[in-house]
């Protein structure tokens, strides 16, 4: 089966009080049926617009996201709309995804209401099951938001998301706002859910380590341009591109005869103002590997293996070499 | 003691119901621990009662010389609040002025608060040009003294109840507006309201069930304080003569008596405390339901 979401030189920009502000810069990914893809990045890299505009929350200045094949940009709005629960959402903040005044059951049965379930005892059954499937009691049914623990809210979330039967789940930083004992129990939770159901997800976080549990892929992102695409496995043992290895040697490891700070190629400083990003590679400002060229030529994303891209001019260097 | 004794003594009571699970964040819980909310409401219904009733407890039109002018309260049993000067029964009329001043003060509130609503939501939802324009047409009434602005309304409109209830609605919807729009802006951007774009809500069910319910709890404070000054422009209306002619208001009574002001005060002085009163338990209940509606003030 082909690609569940394709998205094609995509362009989101701001307009800003400071200006024009491009958060994501000409972005192509796509998603195959039950795949996981994480987009890893620093704050600001642009990650959660991309997010963002995928789920039809921000309009893209430029590019193509396609949907099961079809284009979101040359649809009309009641088509587009039709297409949103194709494509739903797990947010970051789990209190705050989820109204305060509305009740577990009624959060769940809002998006079957919407999208033309009209049998109440139909819905009814079909809240239980999702709430089953996240492992939420069925009495929990009648709690506020505020009733709940973080764990059992991001479950809510996750089983809201659930019910329009999406074939893609964007989850911004699911796991981010929780205790580091239920970020293992939610991201078990979503790999549980994707073997039953063959969802997709786009799995955005600025923690690696969260992504290696999760991820068929990762994708790495740095100032609004994807900086390296690979396979899990390829990513951790060659990973290509500087900044990669740069975030790979940021974690922390239980070997200390060979990982000391000292020995690290840290990336130092902050990013640069994305109102304003520097010419050539972008990374050339913080990279410890940069050269002459980097400063003036834009690398272009290339294929140096499986399924493994990079855009990086050393690679370019390399492969110019061995040809 | 025997372990048997012991043993039953502990061992858990199986019949025990569990108990229902208090709410203690609920409207009704935290309400019916606010004091303040509670004299409020026991007062306004006092009222509410009474004019409800007023047909029935005194059959008499309010209008009618019933009995020989002038006569003080407590002075005869048949009038316990005496009469005026044209020898009308005073309790009659306070009871019957009062299901106008409340239903004036009720209604103008009312229509502030919809339209106020409407307005507030809308330029605070959508932005842009929508709210530039209405952020405008509230400033332009917000400009003009409110009461100078009720009785020119009044003035072009012709006295009536309806008139009134206009002048009173189109001099304090902005204030409501104002307040939604601002908690329209903040909620608009949140997490939740996103998660029902996601899942394709349009933009009216989504104010209809996620903003104006979040919204809410000022309105409804600012708009019980309403109530209270829309009773207070209409017996000042009612005062300067703009009140409907056809009906017996508080306000309508203050000015009649205030021609013989330093003979029988009584005559002022009565329909006075009628409106104090009411005021005040609109005034107690707004500032209850404040404290009731805001999780963050503990009610001890």
């Amino acid at each position: 089966m082909s690609n569940v979401l394709e998205i094609n030189d995509l362009v989101v920009s701001y307009r800003t009080a400071r200006g024009h502000l491009t958060a994501v810069d000409g972005i192509s990914l796509h998603l195959a049926p039950g795949e996981t893809l994480g987009l890893v990045g620093e704050s600001g890299c642009g990650k959660s617009s991309l997010g963002k505009a995928i789920v039809q929350l921000v309009e893209p200045s430029a590019g193509s996201i396609r949907v099961e094949g079809h284009d979101l940009s040359t649809r009309s709005r009641a088509e587009r709309r039709a297409l949103r629960p194709k494509i739903q959402m797990v947010f970051q903040d789990p209190m705050g995804a989820l109204d305060p005044r509305q009740q577990a059951g009624t959060i769940l049965e809002t998006p079957l209401k919407l999208h033309g379930l009209r049998d109440a005892a139909a819905r009814r059954a079909r809240v239980a099951t999702l709430m089953e499937q996240v492992g939420l009691r069925p009495e929990f049914i009648d709690r506020l938001p505020h009733e709940f623990s973080g764990g059992q809210r991001q479950r809510l979330g996750i089983a809201r998301a659930l019910a329009l039967n999406p074939s893609v789940i964007v989850c911004d930083e699911p796991v981010s706002a929780l205790d580091v004992s239920l970020q293992a129990q939610v991201l078990n939770l979503l790999r549980r859910v994707q073997q039953a159901q063959k969802v997709s997800y786009l799995f955005i976080s600025h923690d690696l380590s969260v992504v290696e549990h999760i991820a068929d892929r990762v994708a790495i992102m740095y100032l609004g341009k994807i900086v390296e695409v690979a396979p899990r496995s390829a990513l951790w043992r060659t990973p290509a591109h500087p900044y990669t290895r740069a975030l790979i040697e940021a974690l922390p490891r239980t070997d200390p005869a060979r990982h000391r700070i000292a020995d690290k190629q840290v990336i130092g400083g902050d990013l640069p103002s994305p109102y304003n990003p520097p010419a050539g590679c972008r990374l050339h400002t913080r990279c410890p590997l940069a050269f002459a060229r980097c400063a003036v030529e834009e690398p272009k994303l290339a294929t140096i293996g499986d399924g493994h891209s990079v855009a990086c001019h050393l690679h370019d260097a390399a492969v110019a070499k061995a040809a | 003691m025997t372990f048997e004794t012991l043993s039953a003594r502990f061992a858990p009571a199986r019949a025990v119901r569990r108990p229902r699970r208090v709410r203690t964040s609920s409207f009704s819980y935290r309400f019916w621990r606010s004091r303040t909310a509670l004299i409020g409401t026991a007062g306004l219904l006092l009222v509410v009662l009474g004019a409800i009733f007023a047909g029935r407890i005194f059959e008499a039109d309010p209008l009618d010389m019933v009995a020989r002018p002038f006569i003080w309260p407590f002075t005869d049993a048949a009038h316990p609040l005496g009469t005026d000067m044209l020898g009308r029964d005073i309790l009659t009329g306070l009871v019957h002025a009062g299901r106008v001043s409340l239903a004036v003060g009720f209604s103008a509130a009312a229509l502030a608060v919809m339209l106020g609503v409407v307005f507030g939501a809308v330029s605070g939802y959508f932005g842009g040009w929508a709210d530039q324009i209405l952020t405008r047409v509230t400033e332009v009434f917000q400009t003009m003294p409110p009461l100078v602005f009720a009785v020119v309304v009044v003035a072009i409109l012709t006295p009536s109840v309806g008139s009134i209830v206009l002048g009173i609605a189109v001099t304090s919807w902005p204030q409501i507006a104002r307040l939604v729009r601002a908690e329209t802006l903040r909620l608009r951007d949140a997490e939740y309201v996103q998660a029902a774009r996601v899942m394709g809500m349009g933009h009216t069910r989504i104010i209809l069930t996620h903003i104006l319910p979040n919204a809410i709890s000022p309105v409804v404070v600012a708009g019980s304080i309403l109530v209270a000054s829309a009773i207070l422009t209409e017996a000042a209306l009612s005062f300067l003569g703009l009140g409907d002619p056809n009906l017996i208001s508080w306000g309508s009574m203050i000015g009649a008596g205030r021609e013989v002001l330093r003979t029988a005060w009584y005559m002022t002085a009565l329909p006075g405390l009628a409106i104090s009163f009411t005021v005040m338990a609109l005034n107690l209940l707004g500032n209850g339901l404040n404290d009731v509606l805001n999780p963050r003030v503990s009610l001890s």
